[in-house]
């Protein structure tokens, strides 16, 4: 243990050299540009600038990639907040709250919780990552593909049950999400599948497209209405800077969410996305006054945003300590170190602890950056706010469509953007939940793959995914989540 | 308009039988495993239609409230059209020409009065983002007959 705080203060002592400072600075602005446009994305922009760190030292390289990485990422929250604009699924979950906050005039306090939410969240899980990384990544080995699919399940019924007002509503939205994921082509045999014709659609219905469009696109539809109808109010800001009990109220969801975060970012194949909707699930489901959250609470923003960023520190284990990428950015990190010589494997906790704890150490560092660079801006950012919707509402519209269209290129997903914002429109009106959609198509293709390789381990019997223990406890824990409370009420009404 | 969840149930019943369906008269698997791709959609399907029935059978308390008003609507579904011209015009006007009129368009329809503050607005906008995506972040956004004139 002495050995390894020593390498931790070795990393630091790299990562706080001036030339790396600069970098770190660097890839946290360039980040922050990059999230504020949807539809790159955190993973998307540290691969666009990859040839940035051609010739650089590793350290240098890592810290440059981990301040895109932290600047996409809070940018993308920036967004979501102020425009209902999600950049990347995770931020979805930051919506739900965050915008409501903004539109209650508390844009000031969302922005400042993401900030110190995510910075709290990357310290604990370098903390954590020092202490149990190691074991938390041979339990993560446990989860073949049957406990895979037992977890995403799982996923899919806390948010399906938590999101609306009605379990068949929510589980409708979850549905229309999977289906969504199952259009393109097949990877495994090739096949296309719910393309009705259309070459493009082989490609697969992006997150992005679909997220902008039925969150951002529909609530451009919905706040016409109530300008229409003259019931648009004008957000009014009363604050910039967060009290000090919107603190202490959230930090409880900071803390929960941090370490649920790093162990479902921890799990390959476990989407980390997962982690930002559990997290708010969770925060629902045990708040004393779940009727608040979507309409502005501010541990709904909390808890997601620090679970991601801890999720995204979590992802790190099996990368580290097996040498396995687990999700789009640790695949990209994955790539750039082998770009600067050093190849990632099992063997690199004894061989280069120097390069684990530098990543670690500069993975912090852009976490602070961050913090130093934005918490100031969060002003500025709230000023947009107070432009009249009737520009705002067409220039928002317009950066979303350059988002979506940076995605593949294509019109024909701005088209895709345009038909899910009436139909996330059509679902608002008539009550049923969206995100439980985003989660959908996320797990989608994932929650796929694990079924049909669990099937073909057992050679087509379905009794492969009762078996482990893991797989039979989340399994019932989704049952218990879907029927427990009304179970409950009608135990408590039977007793009266 | 009243749209209750009877309705609704109905129509995630069709939607699920026709997912169904067009699941089943997928052409068979060259390689692979040949019933893999039919596996999840055969689920989600018939777990569309069980929702379907459900919401049809039992639709909960009903609501008076007519849900889309007669007054709002026809607005919504202007901006939806206006959408999807912007959608096509892109790549056919190049984008700083079609962003700039659907700025300005929107932003009437949004209840703009001025003439001036409209095309000045809508121009210097597009023309600053068009700048920013392409020069900055260089991310390729079309370029419509006039912008490939000037410079490339």
């Amino acid at each position: 243990m002495v050995e390894t705080f020593q390498h931790l203060i070795f990393g630091f002592s790299i990562a706080l050299e001036p030339v790396n400072l600069l970098y770190a600075f660097l890839g946290c602005l360039v980040g922050t540009l990059i999230g504020v446009l949807p539809g790159l994305g955190p993973a998307g922009g540290m691969a666009l600038l990859i040839p940035l760190i051609y010739g650089k030292s590793p350290a240098s390289a890592v810290i440059l990639l981990a301040g895109i990485y932290y600047g996409a990422m809070y940018g993308g929250s920036t967004t979501s907040i102020l425009l209902n604009l999600p950049g990347e699924a995770a931020s979805v979950v930051t919506t739900l709250d965050g915008y409501q906050m903004a539109k209650k005039g508390r844009a000031g306090p969302a922005l400042c919780i993401a900030a110190i939410g995510s910075f709290i969240a990357g310290t604990i899980s370098v903390v954590l990552l020092m202490f149990i990384g190691p074991p938390m990544a041979h339990f993560a080995l446990k989860f073949g593909p049957a406990e895979s699919f037992a977890l995403m399940v799982f996923g899919l019924s806390t948010v399906s049950s938590l999101a609306g007002s009605s379990l068949i509503k929510g589980a409708v939205a979850t549905i229309l999400g999977l289906m969504l994921a199952t259009i393109g082509v097949d990877l495994p045999t090739g096949i296309n599948r719910y393309i009705f014709g259309i070459d493009k659609l082989m490609e697969g219905f992006d997150i992005i497209v679909a997220a902008i469009g039925l969150f951002a696109v529909s609530e451009i539809f919905m706040a016409l209405e109530e300008m229409a109808a003259g019931t648009l109010e004008q957000i009014k800001v009363s604050r910039i800077w967060i009290s000090m009990r919107d603190f202490l109220d959230s930090l409880g969801a900071i803390l929960r969410g941090t370490f649920l975060g790093f162990v479902v970012g921890a799990i390959p194949g476990a989407a980390h996305v997962t982690a930002s909707f559990f997290s708010y699930s969770l925060e629902k489901k045990f708040s004393k006054n779940p009727e608040n959250f979507g309409k502005g609470e501010i541990r709904g923003v909390a808890g997601p945003e620090s679970a991601n960023n801890a999720a995204a520190c979590g992802a790190l284990l099996p990368l580290l300590t097996l040498g396995l990428p687990a999700s789009t950015v640790t695949a990209v990190l994955y790539g750039a170190l082998l770009m600067v010589g050093v190849k990632p494997s099992p063997f690199l906790f004894q061989k280069n602890p120097e390069i684990i704890w530098g990543l670690v150490a500069s993975m912090y560092i852009g976490n602070i950056m961050l913090l130093i660079l934005n918490l100031p801006l969060v002003g500025l950012f709230v000023r947009i706010l107070s432009i009249p919707a009737r520009w705002l509402l067409p220039i928002v519209l317009v950066v979303a469509f350059v988002g979506v269209y940076s995605v593949h290129n294509s019109a024909l997903d701005l088209v895709l953007a345009t038909l899910l914002g009436m139909v996330g429109y059509l679902m608002r009106k008539f009550d049923f939940p969206l995100a439980p959609v985003i989660l959908g198509l996320v797990l989608g293709d994932l929650m796929e793959q694990s079924i049909r390789q669990a099937l073909m381990i057992s050679g087509g019997s379905p009794g492969i995914l009762f078996q482990s223990t893991i797989a039979k406890t989340l399994f019932v824990l989704a049952v218990l989540i879907v029927v427990g409370p009304s179970l409950l009420q009608k135990l408590r009404r039977s007793k009266s | 308009m009243r749209l209750g969840n009877r309705v609704w149930g109905i129509i995630l019943c069709a939607v699920g039988i026709y997912y169904l369906i067009e699941g089943i008269n997928l052409p068979p698997a060259a390689i692979g495993d040949p019933l893999g791709p039919l596996v999840f959609p055969t689920i989600l399907g018939l777990s569309m239609i069980g929702c379907g029935v459900w919401l049809a059978v039992r639709p909960g308390p009903r609501t008076n409230q007519p849900v889309l008003s007669r007054r709002t609507f026809p607005q919504v579904l202007l901006l939806f059209a206006l959408l999807l011209l912007y959608s096509a015009a892109i790549p056919w006007m190049g984008y700083l020409f079609s962003t700039s009129l659907f700025v300005f368009l929107t932003s009437f329809l949004m209840g703009e009065r001025s003439w001036f503050k409209g095309v000045a607005i809508s121009v210097i906008f597009s023309a600053g983002i068009f700048f920013l995506f392409i020069r900055v972040l260089t991310i390729p956004l079309p370029l419509g007959f006039l912008e490939t004139l000037g410079w490339k």
